[in-house]
């Protein structure tokens, strides 16, 4: 088999992966900046790229994610984000890279809110671009856009709700997974948390939603959380620890069909202002 | 200030306001099933005030449409008139009042009594309708013509016009809380009412020339710190209003509300029955429980089970549905955000995918007046569901239908502009198989009080 064949073969080959992965995996949430750090509370600049929600905390953070998707050599996602707090002021951007060279693309993220005792809101950016834009200019177009936003208030003590629209608007070349709009409900005591979170279908017609049940623990410095999805049953194991100068997580997802996904989070918080 | 936001707000303030149920909204039976549905708030400007507006709405690709609307409360004359191409809301009522009197020209919604003979008697379901009488929420359109009032423990209320396309003319005498009216139309059509009130029950019992009747009671109890309503109705399926026939409503029905309030929650039941005639009967039953996390955050889940049409048309007459909903609600600067899902079904356990909304709000304000607002709306709704949605305009609530399966996005920004305030909107709507352009909105108005130097 010559090279051409060779490459051509390994495109397809990724591109029915991606395209399969996007129709079962549809609504699945987080894509280009997606995090290993369970989906309450927002506390690292990947949920405010991600979902628009700010961090309540003022702390900065240096973020370096890293995701295999459904065990696929060729479909791996690396991200650095990057976020500031100024007084209630939420600011991040972010930079991440998915798939190859001859199949994937660049994301370029940016967000900016607000965030205070009572409720938190954002809206972020993102812009895409194919990495063979320039390799093969004949198809088009190749650059994608999407701006949406989030926002979390508490509803009573220990109660929080949540909700992200992360396509409000969208334009140019159609995202890697068509994102609807999340709505989360999260009760905290103490170190143990619960939240249950729904999707609504977003892309073609019929689609159903998806609903999310994850359970949290904290013990010192120490994190433990396992979420259930629907839609096909699966589930996720997150482990986390957080330490002065960083914060390392990591979590896995498991699919009946697609097989694993695999999360990884390294970060460095500045000290609170 | 804020009055887009708060139209629907203040929709669901009055509900509160008269513990009903914070239930999804749907238009009046008048108007045409899949059509959307425009209502006008009632003034909220003060003596003194005044405030005039102009704006234009569109979409793309068509010529915009400008209206025009002033609202003034001047000593002793008030009123508001609207103008505007294709503007369902063009018209106006001029009002004019003293101590013991009261004219009023234009637009009419006057209620009497319980609303059998004039005005709306709610649905069973409901204490009172929103848009009907002094003091309702919304400004309601049943007629055009004159009203004249006099008196207060004892007086008279005269009202001549056009209702239902017809001409009326009507008297109504009232004593402390019991009251008589009178409605004649052309043709020797007539019909007469008698109604007692006071601040724990009212009843009215009305009458045609056909000896056909209607009548109705409402009591209000506290019973073991919980608020009780109870309401029955009952009279000939034949009868209808001179003046509103198509807001007759079912001829019998039987309704209960019990709510027990706490000073953080409150837990509302509501059981109702009626019949608008043999065959053609219906069932509600439904609970709500709300938590107040302070005054400016509510968090409210809802259950509902309905058999029988809710309307008099041509819908199935077994229809069965059960609904689910749940809202949060924080009004509060400078972050304000609402949530709401609900979801119904034509089989039990929510089964059957009738309809599924999801809703969510959110405003950031900031100094100078300026806002930023922003709406979104997933739906999905069965062929043949009436599903509509809220939308709080800066001078009106717009119920708009929708059908199928999509997306609704609205977002506003007002700024402070020449004295006044500018408001733009635009609409983005996503429907599976259908392309709708965006809709747009401008508005400025400005709201002032006349020079303290010249009153008197």
């Amino acid at each position: 088999m010559t090279r051409a064949a060779e490459k051509l073969g390994a495109r397809y080959a990724c591109l029915a992966g991606l395209a399969f992965a996007a129709l079962v995996a549809r609504g699945a949430g987080a894509q280009d900046f997606a995090g290993a750090l369970p989906p309450w509370p927002p506390q690292a600049p990947s949920d405010l790229l991600e979902r628009g929600l700010p961090p309540r905390g003022r702390s900065s953070l240096v973020e370096i994610d890293g995701v295999r998707w459904f065990s696929l050599a060729d479909l791996a996602s690396r991200g650095c984000a990057v976020g500031s707090a100024f007084g209630p002021l939420r600011a991040a951007c972010g930079l991440s890279q998915t798939g190859s060279e001859e199949l994937g693309w660049t994301t370029l993220g940016v967000a900016l809110g607000a965030a205070y005792p009572m409720a938190g809101a954002a809206a972020r950016m993102v812009a895409r671009s194919d990495r063979s834009a320039s390799l093969d200019p004949a198809v088009a177009p190749r650059e994608g856009y999407e701006v949406g936003f989030g926002a979390w208030a508490e509803a009573t003590r220990g109660l929080h709700v949540w909700t992200s629209v992360p396509q409000l608007w969208r334009d140019g070349a159609a995202p890697p997974l068509a994102r609807g709009l999340e709505l989360g409900v999260a009760l905290a005591a103490q170190d143990l948390s619960v939240w249950l979170a729904r999707t609504s279908a977003a892309g073609p017609p019929g689609g159903v939603a998806e609903h999310t049940l994850g359970l949290g623990l904290t013990v010192g410095p120490l994190g433990v959380w396992l979420a259930a999805r629907d839609r096909p049953l699966r589930g996720t194991l997150g482990l986390g620890a957080a330490f002065k100068a960083v914060f390392v997580a990591a979590g896995v997802d498991g699919h009946p069909v697609l097989g694993e996904t695999v999360r990884l989070s390294v970060g460095c918080p500045r000290s609170e202002r | 200030m804020r009055r887009a936001a708060l139209f629907v707000a203040a929709l669901l303030a009055a509900r509160v306001a008269r513990a009903e149920p914070l239930e999804p909204v749907e238009p009046p039976p008048e108007a045409p099933e899949g059509s959307d549905y425009t209502v006008e708030p009632a003034d909220s400007i003060a003596g003194g005030d005044f405030e005039f507006g102009f704006g234009a709405a569109g979409t793309k690709g068509s010529a915009p449409r400008p209206r025009r609307r002033l609202s003034f409360d001047e000593g002793g004359l008030r009123g508001t008139v609207r103008e505007g191409t294709g503007d369902p809301l063009a018209g106006g009522l001029v009002e004019e009042r003293s101590d013991d009197r009261a004219w009023l020209i234009g637009r009419l919604a006057p209620r009497w009594g319980r609303g059998l003979l004039l005005g709306s008697p709610a649905d069973p379901w409901q204490g009172a309708a929103a848009d009907r009488g002094a003091g309702a929420a919304f400004r309601g359109r049943s007629g055009q013509g004159v009203l004249y009032r006099r008196g207060h423990r004892s007086g008279l209320e005269c009202v001549a016009g056009r209702f239902a396309r017809r001409d009326l003319a009507g008297l109504l005498l009232w004593h402390g809380g019991l009251a008589m009216g009178f409605l004649a139309g052309r043709g020797r059509q007539a019909q007469g009412s008698v109604a007692f009130g006071d601040s724990g029950a009212s009843s009215e019992l009305a009458l045609d020339g056909k000896g056909r009747w209607r009548a109705e009671g409402l009591l209000a109890r506290r019973v073991s710190g919980s608020r009780l309503t109870a309401r029955a109705r009952g009279g000939h399926p034949a009868f209808r209003s001179l003046a509103e026939p198509l807001r007759s409503g079912p001829a019998q029905a039987l309704a209960v509300r019990l709510v027990w309030p706490t000073s953080r929650a409150s837990l509302g039941i509501t059981g109702a029955l009626w019949r608008f005639r043999a065959g053609r009967a219906g069932a509600r039953l439904a609970g709500e429980v709300e938590r107040h996390q302070d005054d400016r955050s509510i968090v409210a889940l809802g259950l509902e089970e309905q058999h029988g049409p809710r309307r008099d048309t041509p819908s199935p007459a077994n229809a069965f549905r059960q609904g689910a909903w749940g809202e949060f609600r924080r009004v509060a600067t400078p972050l304000a955000l609402s949530l709401r899902h609900e979801a119904w079904g034509d089989r039990a356990i929510l089964r059957g995918g009738a309809r599924v909304v999801t809703t969510v709000r959110l405003e950031a304000s900031g100094p100078f007046g300026w806002k930023l607002a922003v709406t979104h709306s997933v739906f999905r709704s069965r062929r043949g569901e009436s599903l509509y949605l809220a939308e709080g305009e800066i001078d009106r609530l717009v119920l708009r239908a929708v059908s199928g399966e999509g997306e609704r996005s609205r977002i506003e920004l007002r700024l402070p502009a020449a004295g006044g305030r500018l408001t733009g909107g635009l609409q983005l709507v996503r429907s599976v198989g259908r392309a709708a352009p965006v809709r747009w909105s401008l508005d400025w108005s400005r709201r002032g009080r006349r020079d303290a130097r010249d009153r008197p």
